[in-house]
């Protein structure tokens, strides 16, 4: 009893070893075999991994990934026992089948596809987890069994483009290009361009079209392409603070979805990752620009107040806060509900009236005073602005008082 | 598509296991991981066929099933053609195969017999059903490198350099031997994907991207005393030209590209793939190119050898090659054979190998043992054994190859036989050998080339040793021709012995497992080799001689 408990725990080892190549000796092999009761000789490996591993066990704790992983090994091995394969745990959520196919085979690859659907089928319904499976080619000699695993890993990788729950062999594939000519830098300007006018439908129509390219001609490596990917969330990033976003929080976007993008299972995951972090970055430079806005406001305001008297224009305005005319002009409006000139007119009025009321000084002089040199030119302001010209004004208030 | 392969375990399916063990012999080398191409009956070797057609191996399968044991089964180059009553101690099979009269003897003609259905090339060990995967290439290759190791280098090829070409099904066996004896080997292939296989699956150790860096590399090594094989792509000539420029001399050259046959060498400036496209578009400026190629690679090589290296030719014809390509002095380095394995011959050694009917590795395993004790001074055979335990899986049936001389088969076949007998193996065990053996094989180019009495081209031992053997009481014994060097090149012999743990078999085993080699030692005797003369004077030699 004891014996067949550590058996079991030596010969998860001993299957390791061979996948990760760590046994130099075929006579060794054959003396563990023998020790450790297994008695076919594995020539074939498939690889087993979860679909969305990461995302299914987010926010999940320890115990209920365990159980997780726990549930589909049991369930892998299972099904192995009804073809003589063996089953073992690599990674988190990643297992490997070892198991013999005939060198006979007149359809191997059929076979071992329909082993693989077989397993495929009876994880799935069993634990309504979604696996892809990766069949590795056959390697007669076992001390080669390690490139029939990796056969198996680089099969499974294509999942990204044909998409989840799959089973796939290794000759069925087009090896990845390793080319990025789908990839130009024009992209990134044209993204810049719509990340920084905030249009999201634009940055998204943009970024479909890539990705709809690299499935319609390529099958580039996805961890280069992953790569790329990062590299253009790095500028988006940049753009985003050049545009006034967070440095804070844009530097947590960018981690948070480097890392989704890394772990992405599926082509369509990417896309999905990108959106998000496009849609990020456009939301903080839409918030950067409203808390920009009221700093720069209040000063351009402090700054109008302070130099109503003088000849300035929108222009001097938006050059001492450093924001475009333009944009200013458009912002300005809708933070104090009034264009720049009437803004300025209103103040200067303002001012005017004051010194009517409060001292003895020229029409003429007032005129200078607040801004204007031409003294007709404010009398016909000042009509317009308060219904009466500015002599009426101080007269009747005066009597007033 | 029927496939075959060897039954195994202790159950037969014949009258007797002489007749089974034969049966599992033929079957096996028909096996998918054995053999080359099972579907033509071709086991390996370009077209080395086991029977004449699927008609024929049908026939013989039923045969085996079927005769008593006191009958003999008579094969003509791969199709039975009678079963005859003998008596218990002769052959259950006889062969003769892909013989011609040698006024006809050549490909064309041979080619033009095998389409009428008349014959079949039955290469050496895949006629006589002896064909065991590449463990015979690898122990070939090994032997071949170790005998140049005890020749001139004190038993070891540490800190040696050695430069070669062709990483194919032959030249894969070469950086293996040639780390297993200690060397530091550079290994030149053409073909970018080969040597990316063949780095995949460990035959070499590294690739480097130049021979500039192969050679950094492998002065470090050297350094280090450590061994290592490095591939690298490139053209022989070209490569081998380097180092003649660079000043840089290996301790020994030479080559295992495909110079035997001139459409497949790739000359130099093309790639592997270049090469198949012009060869098809122009053939003859194809052809002036792999001579004018093959020019620079054997001038190189001797530049090489007058610098101070050991170079020889690797059984390909590159020296025939360059001569008529006009190098004049194309064969002042010697062949392989002639040169390394002649002293083996000499004392009766030669490519002794056995195979457990029973499929179990186990029993293979447990012989290796037994060569282990056996042979303990032997330092060699230890290391050999170490190294193909570690290296080899056993594809069919389990087998294994070790050179041993006339005496140490004689005592190996008994100690078999016995432990068949106690039942220690599970079943029955083959004892045969390849056809490049001492009296067993006459081939000019390749085992008999510059015999010291000029008896090169002397094809009567063959014969007589399948004459003996099958008076000695091998279960299968055959003559063929044609096998390593093509049509009209070589004859030679195959046989074999099931030790089936019977009396009877005790006696075959010592009568053949002695005649067999000891026929060589008189043949090398007979040629002057003085190493043979001494041991046909022994007490313990088992022959009356009369030289």
């Amino acid at each position: 009893m004891e014996n067949n408990f550590f058996r079991e725990y030596a010969r998860r080892g001993f299957l390791r070893d061979l996948l990760y190549n760590n046994i130099t000796s075929v006579k060794e092999i054959w003396e563990l075999q023998k020790k450790l009761n297994i008695d076919i000789q594995p020539n074939t490996v498939m690889a087993v991994t979860i679909d969305n591993y990461h995302s299914q066990i987010r926010n999940k704790s320890e115990i209920q990934r365990q159980n997780l992983r726990l549930a589909v090994l049991k369930c892998i091995e299972e099904a192995s026992a009804k073809f003589d394969a063996m089953a073992i745990n690599m990674e988190e959520d990643l297992y490997a089948v070892l198991f013999y196919m005939e060198s006979s085979e007149i359809e191997p690859v059929e076979k071992a596809v329909n082993i693989g659907k077989y397993l495929q089928e009876y994880v799935e319904t069993k634990t309504r987890i979604s696996v892809t499976v990766g069949i590795g080619r056959r390697y007669k000699d076992i001390l080669n069994l390690h490139l029939s695993y990796k056969d198996a890993l680089l099969a499974c990788h294509h999942k990204f483009f044909i998409g989840k729950s799959q089973v796939i062999h290794i000759e069925n594939i087009v090896p990845f290009s390793e080319g990025l000519e789908l990839f130009s830098i024009e992209v990134e300007s044209q993204l810049s361009v719509k990340i920084l006018s905030c249009d999201k439908e634009g940055a998204f129509q943009i970024l479909d079209e890539l990705l709809e390219d690299i499935i319609e001609h390529k099958f580039v490596n996805p961890i280069i392409m992953k790569a790329r990917l990062i590299e253009i969330i790095t500028t988006i990033v940049k753009v985003g603070l050049e545009a006034g976003a967070e440095q804070e929080k844009l530097g947590i976007l960018s981690g948070r979805f480097v890392q989704e993008v890394l772990k992405s299972d599926t082509i369509l995951d990417l896309r999905n990752q990108m959106r998000e972090v496009i849609s990020g970055v456009i939301e903080e430079i839409a918030q950067g620009r409203k808390h920009m806005n009221l700093q720069v406001f209040e000063e351009a305001i402090e700054y109008i107040n302070d130099n109503f008297d003088k000849d300035i224009t929108l222009e001097d305005v938006s050059r001492h806060v450093y924001i475009s005319p333009y944009y200013f002009s458009h912002e300005f409006k809708k933070f104090t509900g009034m264009n720049f000139i009437e803004y300025l007119t209103k103040t200067r009025i303002k001012e005017a009236k004051k010194l009517l009321l409060t001292t003895d000084l020229s029409i003429g002089e007032i005129s200078n005073r607040v801004g204007y040199e031409d003294p007709s030119y404010f009398g016909r302001v000042f009509k317009n602005l308060e219904g009466i010209p500015p002599s009426k004004f101080k007269v009747s208030k005066k009597i007033h008082m | 598509m029927m496939i075959y392969k060897s039954p195994n375990g202790s159950k037969i399916s014949c009258k007797g296991w002489q007749q089974e063990g034969l049966l599992r012999l033929l079957l096996n080398c028909l096996d998918p991981d054995i053999a080359k191409n099972p579907k033509d009956l071709v086991a390996y070797g370009g077209s080395g066929k086991v029977a004449r057609n699927l008609t024929a191996l049908n026939a013989i399968v039923e045969a085996l099933k079927a005769i008593e044991n006191d009958e003999t089964l008579v094969i003509q180059s791969g199709k039975p053609i009678g079963v005859f009553r003998t008596h218990d101690f002769a052959p259950r099979v006889i062969m003769a195969g892909a013989l011609l009269v040698p006024k006809w003897a050549n490909w064309d003609y041979f080619q033009e017999l095998e389409n009428k259905g008349l014959t079949a090339y039955g290469q050496s060990t895949a006629g006589s059903w002896a064909y065991i995967g590449t463990q015979g290439i690898l122990q070939g290759t090994w032997e071949t490198f170790s005998q140049i190791a005890k020749r001139h280098f004190d038993g070891t090829l540490t800190g040696k350099l050695i430069l070669t070409s062709g990483l194919g099904e032959m030249g894969s066996a070469q950086p293996l031997a040639i780390t297993a004896n200690g060397g530091v080997a550079i290994i030149v292939d053409v073909n970018r994907n080969i040597i990316k296989r063949r780095l995949v699956s460990s035959v070499i150790d590294i690739k480097a991207e130049s021979v500039e860096e192969a050679c950094k590399i492998a002065k470090k090594y050297i350094k280090r005393k450590e061994p290592i094989s490095i591939g690298v792509l490139g053209n022989a000539a070209d490569v081998y030209e380097y180092f003649v420029e660079h000043n840089i001399t290996p301790d020994i050259v030479t080559d295992q590209t495909p110079a035997h046959d001139l459409k497949s060498y790739v000359p130099s400036g093309l790639s592997a793939e270049q090469a198949k496209q012009l060869r098809k578009k122009a053939p003859q400026t194809y052809e002036q190119m792999v001579k004018d190629t093959i020019k620079r690679h054997v001038t190189a090589m001797i530049e090489l050898k007058n610098r101070g290296a050991i170079v020889f030719d690797y059984g390909n014809n590159l020296r025939g090659q360059g001569q008529k390509a006009g190098v004049k002095d194309a064969f002042c380095f010697p062949g392989f054979a002639a040169e390394y394995m002649r002293l083996l011959f000499c004392e009766g050694r030669g490519p002794f190998r056995w195979v457990a009917l029973s499929g179990d590795p186990e029993d293979i395993y447990k012989t290796d043992e037994i060569i282990l004790s056996l042979f303990k001074q032997d330092k060699r055979l230890e290391e050999w054994i170490n190294f193909v335990q570690r290296r080899l899986t056993f594809h069919g049936l389990p087998a294994r190859v070790c050179w041993m001389n006339y005496h140490e088969r004689a005592a190996f076949g008994s100690i078999i036989n016995d432990m068949v007998r106690q039942g220690e193996l599970v079943a029955p065990v083959a004892i045969t050998r390849d056809h490049m053996d001492a009296a067993a094989v006459a081939s000019p180019y390749r085992e008999t080339e510059n015999m010291k009495d000029g008896s090169d081209a002397i094809a009567d031992w063959p014969i007589l040793n399948v004459l003996l053997n099958c008076n000695s009481g091998a279960s299968l014994v055959g003559v063929y021709h044609g096998g390593g060097v093509g049509i009209g090149y070589s004859i030679h012999s195959g046989m074999t012995v099931i030790a089936d743990g019977t009396e009877e078999t005790k006696q075959r085993l010592n009568m053949v497992l002695k005649a067999d080699p000891a026929l060589g030692v008189i043949r090398y005797a007979d040629a002057g080799y003085k190493e043979a003369k001494d041991i046909i004077k022994t007490t313990t030699f088992p022959a009356k001689t009369f030289l």
